[in-house]
This record gives C-alpha cells, sequence and structure tokens, in this order.
C-alpha cells in the first residue's frame, strides 16, 4: 500500500468522499477513480460499466470494479447521464491500476446539476480527508 | 394384468416412485413411451452437465498458463466426439436405473398410456400391439415437454429446442438464446465457453427471474456474463424472424412486461445468428391421456393439481413436472415428490410434501445455487430481515485455486436469527448448497452455523463466515 504522501493527486481534478476524481471539461465531466482507491482495491480485474444514455442520481452505484482481493461498488459523485464509457477497460481494467487519471478513466457524463461541482473537494481537502481516516 | 401400482413415466419422479413401492412391497408396472429417465436423464440435468463439463476442461487448458503450465499445441472442441461423450454417459446411467428396475422385480411396459374409466390403462406400444394394466394405485409422472414461440417456429435447424442443442456437431458461430431462465442461462454460458458469441434475450427485467433465486445472484450472474462478453438483453422480447438454412434475423422489442412504449419502433433491434435456441419453458405432457376419466383436475395450462399428499384423484397421485412450475419443476424434487407419494399410495395419506426447503442448482459459469427464502420472499412473509453477503474471493482456498468469482448471501430473520434463505454464486455452489438446506430444514440458527467448525481451507468456510459477519462476530471479513 501506498504511503499518504506517495500518492498521486493532481491538482486540477475534483474529488469526492467515495474516492471519485472528477475532471470537468465543460459541457461534460469525466470520472475515475483516485490513486488511493486502485492502490486499496489492488489488482483490478474487472470493470463493469454502465450504458451510455444510463442516468444516476448523486450517490448511486453507477459502476463495479473487481479486484483479486475484492468486489466494490463505484458511486457516482454527481448527477448525470453516462455519455461514454472507457471501453478499454473490458479487455485492459489493469489500466485503472496502472493509469488511473488518464487511461484508466471510467465514463463521461453530463452532469444534471453543474453547480454540484462544486460540492466536491480539492486536492488538499481529499488529502485532509485521507488523513483523517488513516 | 393386475398391479397393486402403476407409474407412468421414468424420469427421476415415476422411476423413483415404482422403486419405493416395491420395496414397500407392491407389485408395480413402469410405462414408459420414449427412453427411460426421461427428461432429466436424456435432454436435461444429465446431458447438459456432460457438455458443461467438457466446457470446463477446455476452459481449463485455457487457463493453464495462469497456474503455471506449459501447454503446447491448440485445444478446441470437437463436438462429435462431446455428443458421443455425452450419449455414452446417457446410456451408462440408463441402462443402470433399467437393471435396478428389472432386479427388484418391476415390470417394465412401453409404449403410450390413456386411462380408461374402469381403472384401466392402455399401453399402446410401438409395434402396433397393446396391453391393459389394472391398478389399485396409479402414479402419474408424466413429465413435460418444451414450449415453443409462436413468433418463431422451430425450424429444428437455424431455429432449434434445448433437446436439439444437445446434439449440435458445431458450435455455433453467434447464438441467440431467447429466454433468461434456468434453461437459457445454462446454455448461453455453456455456449460461450465453447467460443461462441453468444446473444441472450429475456423478456423479464433479469436473469433468471424466479422468486426463489434472490435478486443479487442474477445481478451476479449478470455481470459475469458481461465478463464473458455474452450480450445480455433484458425487457426485450422477440417479435418475429426470418429463417432460412443459414442464419435467422430475429427482430427485438420491448416486451410486454416492461412498461415502457412497446410500440416504440426506435427501440426496435435486429440481431443475426446462425442459430437460435428457444428457451421459454415447458408444457405439460397430458395430452390424450384422458385424465378426466379418472377425475384428475388440471389447471388453465394444463399442469395436474395435486394436494400436499401428492394426491390428485381418489387413488390417484401425480409427482414431478406435470405438477407445473407452482411446484417447483426439478428432478431432484420430483424424487423426493415420489416417495411422498408411493408411501402415501401404500400407507394412507400421512406424509406431506415439504417444499420450502428444496434447493435450486443452476450450472451456469459460475454456478448459482439457492435454498429458502429469498430476501424479497422473506420481506414479503414479513419477517425482519437481515442478511450478510461473503466473497469467496476472500477465502485461501479460492485464491489457491483460482476461482475468485461470486459470493454467499445468508438471511435471517432478525428477531430470532433463524436462518430464512442462503444464495450462492461460485464455483462448486451447486455442491454447497446441501449444507444450508440441511441447516434450514432444521431450523438452524445463524449462530448454529458460526458455532460449527467448517474445514480449511475449503469453499464451504463461505458458510461460517457470512454467518458470523450476520452475528457481529467475523473476524476476517
Amino acid at each position: 500500500m501506498k504511503e499518504l504522501e506517495e500518492l498521486n493527486l493532481p491538482e486540477d481534478l475534483s474529488y469526492s468522499i467515495d474516492h471519485v476524481w472528477v475532471q470537468n471539461q465543460g459541457e461534460k465531466a469525466r470520472l475515475g477513480i483516485t490513486d488511493f482507491a486502485q492502490d486499496q482495491l489492488g489488482e483490478i480485474v474487472f470493470v463493469e460499466l454502465p450504458e451510455t444514455d444510463d442516468a444516476f442520481n448523486q450517490g448511486e452505484a453507477f459502476c463495479t470494479v473487481e479486484s483479486l482481493k475484492t468486489v466494490v461498488e463505484v458511486y457516482i459523485p454527481i448527477g448525470g447521464t453516462i455519455v461514454t464509457v472507457n471501453n478499454e477497460l473490458e479487455d485492459s481494467p489493469e489500466l485503472v491500476n496502472n493509469d488511473p487519471y488518464e487511461q484508466g478513466w471510467l465514463v463521461e457524463i453530463t452532469p444534471t446539476d453543474r453547480a454540484a461541482l462544486g460540492s466536491l473537494m480539492k486536492k488538499d481537502e481529499y488529502l485532509e480527508m485521507l488523513k483523517g481516516s488513516d | 394384468m393386475h398391479y397393486d401400482v402403476v407409474v407412468v413415466g421414468s424420469g427421476p419422479g415415476g422411476y423413483v416412485a415404482a422403486l419405493r413401492a416395491m420395496q414397500l412391497g407392491a407389485s408395480v408396472a413402469l410405462v414408459e413411451q420414449d427412453r427411460i429417465g426421461g427428461v432429466c436423464l436424456n435432454w436435461g440435468c444429465i446431458p447438459t452437465k456432460t457438455l458443461i463439463a467438457s466446457a470446463g476442461v477446455l476452459e481449463l487448458v485455457k487457463k493453464a498458463e495462469d497456474f503455471g503450465l506449459d501447454v503446447e499445441g491448440s485445444v478446441r472442441p470437437n463436438m462429435r466426439k462431446i455428443i458421443a461423450r455425452k450419449q455414452k454417459v446417457i446410456e451408462t446411467q440408463g441402462k443402470g436405473i433399467q437393471n435396478l428396475l428389472e432386479k427388484r422385480g418391476i415390470s417394465m411396459v412401453w409404449g403410450h398410456a390413456t386411462v380408461t374409466k374402469n381403472r384401466d390403462i392402455e399401453v399402446q406400444g410401438q409395434d402396433g400391439g397393446s396391453q391393459l394394466l389394472q391398478w389399485n394405485k396409479l402414479i402419474l409422472a408424466l413429465g413435460s415437454s418444451i414450449l415453443t414461440l409462436p413468433a418463431l417456429p422451430i425450424d429444428g435447424h437455424t431455429v432449434i429446442t434445448s433437446d436439439q442443442a444437445l446434439e449440435l456437431i458445431e458450435v455455433p458461430e453467434h447464438i441467440i438464446i431467447v429466454g433468461g431462465g434456468v434453461i437459457g442461462c445454462e446454455f448461453a454460458t455453456l455456449f460461450a465457453r465453447l467460443g461462441s458469441k453468444v446473444t441472450v434475450i429475456e423478456g423479464l427485467s433479469r436473469l433468471l427471474p424466479i422468486p426463489g433465486v434472490d435478486a443479487e445472484c442474477s445481478k451476479l450472474l449478470g455481470r459475469e456474463m458481461k465478463k464473458r462478453k455474452i450480450d445480455v438483453r433484458l425487457n426485450q422480447t422477440v417479435l418475429n424472424a426470418e429463417v432460412n438454412e443459414d442464419e435467422a434475423m430475429v427482430h427485438i422489442g420491448p416486451s410486454s412486461f416492461h412498461a415502457s412504449n412497446a410500440d416504440d419502433q426506435e427501440k426496435r433491434k435486429t440481431l443475426q445468428a446462425d442459430k437460435v435456441l428457444v428457451c421459454v419453458g415447458r408444457r405439460p405432457n397430458t395430452q390424450n391421456f384422458n385424465l378426466e376419466h379418472i377425475g384428475v383436475r388440471c389447471d388453465s395450462k394444463g399442469w395436474i393439481q395435486a394436494d400436499e399428499f401428492m394426491c390428485a384423484a381418489s387413488d390417484v397421485y401425480a409427482v414431478g413436472d406435470v405438477l407445473g412450475p407452482q411446484r417447483i419443476m426439478l428432478a431432484h424434487v420430483a424424487s423426493y415428490e415420489a416417495i411422498v407419494a408411493a408411501e402415501n399410495a401404500l400407507g394412507g395419506n400421512h406424509r406431506t410434501m415439504d417444499y420450502m426447503h428444496a434447493p435450486g442448482a443452476i450450472f451456469t459459469a459460475p454456478e448459482v445455487a439457492c435454498a429458502g427464502l429469498s430476501q424479497a420472499q422473506a420481506e414479503d412473509e414479513g419477517y425482519t430481515v437481515r442478511s450478510a453477503t461473503v466473497l469467496f474471493r476472500s477465502l485461501g482456498k479460492a485464491q489457491a485455486t483460482g476461482e475468485l468469482t461470486g459470493q454467499a448471501k445468508i438471511i435471517m430473520n432478525a428477531t430470532d436469527n433463524r436462518l430464512l434463505g442462503v444464495h450462492l454464486v461460485g464455483a462448486h455452489a451447486t455442491e454447497l448448497i446441501t449444507q444450508a438446506a440441511f441447516m434450514l430444514k432444521m431450523g438452524c440458527s445463524v449462530h448454529d452455523v458460526a458455532q460449527t467448525i467448517h474445514p480449511h481451507p475449503t469453499l464451504s468456510e463461505i458458510m461460517f463466515e457470512a454467518s458470523n459477519v450476520l452475528i457481529g462476530r467475523a473476524v476476517h471479513n
């Protein structure tokens, strides 16, 4: 497991309490799981993605990630409709481990309420949260 | 000829009824018009499991490298050999049953049976001859046959039944399976493992839409099918199809079970495949049997109505598939009903059938097995439900054998900690469920399970783990 100071947490992303990162792309937002989450999960062997046009309310499970040691549901930090899913993960789920913020992204959504993006944490707040739960 | 008991149908209901009646001292005749062993042995449980076993070995060889084995050359299914192996297993089992029946002195009578009003059964042999059998007690184990869809007539080549799917001499390139119930799902994972591209079309909102199967099992099986790249279309139904010798174009649309606009043209899709397998249910084998002559009643679909003693009319008992889905159409349920029926026929109605704890065993990949109530059933019955789920991958044995997939869900009544249901998805789930069925039958509490030493390292430890999670004493989870 990584020490907190070893975690890669890009400055330009927002973070949820459920370890999902959100990249504001204007009309769309791209989502994935954080370096902390992938590290905790260990070797990821399957990612079950939603279908495009599926709509989710904030806090609903939108994706399931299976690692060698556990299976977790991933909760959507802001409500929205799925526009694109990362089909590369179908055959290469390890991208989530190797490159959680670039090649290992999960989905792109159109947020139901763009203002909800403002409720997410910045890097420092997320890191503080992790320190608190450490 | 006069017999104390005449049994019609030699499936797992009929032949077991005949054996039990004989044990109890009766003279017994067993009538069969087709193959000994019924659907179970010839077109159901046993042949599908032999094919699934071949697919399992194929999959293991393909995974050999993961286990540190270097394998040279290629491995591929040879359907002719797989089918020949299946046939050999059927014949061996069939001969075994026949020898057992003969040794016990049961008279086998071959042909189609019809009843008369005079406690006679007329058996019309294939050679044109007929025999009259007189009975004191009659046990009907008539079984069921394949149900088909008007929109998708069976041509036996491109559009096939599950019976015909067991005889395919080539692995289909793309097979559409209509029906995501037990049979459809078993064939879906079977053909996917053999190398087919598979599409499953199910009219309801989940795979295995059976009340006794917990919704979580359906969800998990759906995820496993995604892993195998099986295309699952829920809430969809077949509208019609164009079929020729080589392929079928199947038009599907939102099913009438689904609340959305069934007529929405945009939601209609066309799928192309070289085989279409229709697995939409069963129908009772009661045609031309003249059941009305002996006062046996059937429901609107033709399933025989029997009471808790398996009694369908005075001195007439009925067991197995012919009782319909209300009574659980499974071979092991039929065999148990047969014992109850035979004992009641010969000893007066004293034993009742307990369906409550009948386990279900579904041989998908991974397997699904359930005993007792699903969470939805338990809630509907007014229990204060608590459940716990443990993943197989948390067990050392699962890691050692690479069988990570799946979980166990234990459901209990929170007011008295009594076990209500167990739902397993994973390797060997169909073997592991017996423990749960026994515990449910004994009325065990979750504490009883949590205080039973389970051997390590085994997959059975999942029951220990899950029950300890439920009572807040889990060490690992």
